[in-house]
């Protein structure tokens, strides 16, 4: 995940040569390919879609779903929006903390990471959560953990 | 030959509904039932997904929240035919929540494949199209 070339995220980026309006679309291929998006990156996709680096670094920090660091092999995202906590959602978050996961720092433990999102767009099957794209409804901590360690096995 | 749709949205996803499809699949497979699964969209009634429906001739019979291992025994239960079980909701389209509504750009949602152009145009898809093209400029 961390092998990368500059010449291989040209590669991928190869449709959107010189396109300005394609950086967030750029950052998001290269979130594909690699997982994250590491800090040379940014300089490519400026370069690529002939924009200043500074304006790449604009999209990149404004949007939290773009990470600057390697994922873990499972992240688990969890709603904290208030359909959520209507159904339930804070005692979820507490016991995922008693098992070592702070949803609000995003910290990895066994190779799981678990994050806080605003609104998965599930919130007739609150509490929602998120594991590596693929969505639980209802989510209790037992579940999160059976879909988190079905990726990490 | 009996059709069972099993929703394929994200709600309905999220409740392990790629899972109830597959159990489906296998158990009819093992048992040589003539089964065809269609995944459908959401009829909306997010609270019952999965809603498995089975087509008999009175009608679509749903099956709220279904699991993956309940499969085994609704189909002992004879939910291929539409017999009744505890999860079972009798005919779809007849619940209050579908009874009342007057449903437009909404009419095929839950119903169809929504990428099946032979389920589209049997639901009355493509009439519009056919219309323009007989029609003399």
């Amino acid at each position: 995940m961390s092998n990368f070339s500059e010449e291989s995220i040209l590669n991928y980026l190869g449709p959107y040569k010189g396109d300005g309006s394609a950086v967030l679309r750029s950052l998001q291929l290269v979130q594909e390919l690699l997982g994250y998006v590491p800090d040379s990156a940014l300089d490519i996709i400026a370069k690529n879609s002939n924009v200043s680096r500074a304006e790449v670094y604009g999209v990149f920090t404004f949007y939290s779903d773009f990470r600057s660091t390697p994922p873990a092999k499972a992240v688990v995202k969890v709603c904290v929006a208030e359909a959520c906590q209507a159904s339930g959602s804070a005692s979820l978050i507490s016991e995922l903390h008693d098992r070592g996961y702070d949803i609000h720092k995003g910290n990895i433990k066994d190779d799981i990471q678990m994050e806080q999102t605003f609104c998965l767009g599930n919130c007739a099957l609150g509490p929602a959560a998120m594991v590596n794209g693929a969505p639980i409804g209802r989510a209790t901590c037992e579940k999160i953990f059976v879909a988190a360690s079905a990726v990490t096995a | 030959m009996t059709k069972v749709f099993v929703p394929m949205d994200s709600a309905a996803l999220s409740m392990g509904a790629n899972e109830v499809a597959q159990a489906i699949s296998d158990q009819a497979t093992k048992s040589g039932l003539d089964v065809t699964v269609v995944r459908n969209g959401s009829r909306g009634m997010l609270w019952l997904e999965p809603l498995v429906e089975v087509e008999t001739e009175a009608g679509r019979v749903g099956y709220a929240n279904v699991t993956a291992d309940q499969i085994s025994d609704l189909i002992a239960a004879g939910f291929l035919s539409g017999s009744s079980h505890d999860s079972c909701l009798g005919l779809v389209e007849e619940l209050d929540f579908l009874k009342n509504q007057t449903r437009i750009t909404f009419a095929r949602v839950g119903v169809i494949d929504p990428l099946s152009l032979a389920d589209y145009e049997a639901h009355g898809g493509l009439k519009g199209l056919r219309n323009a093209i007989s029609m003399s400029p």
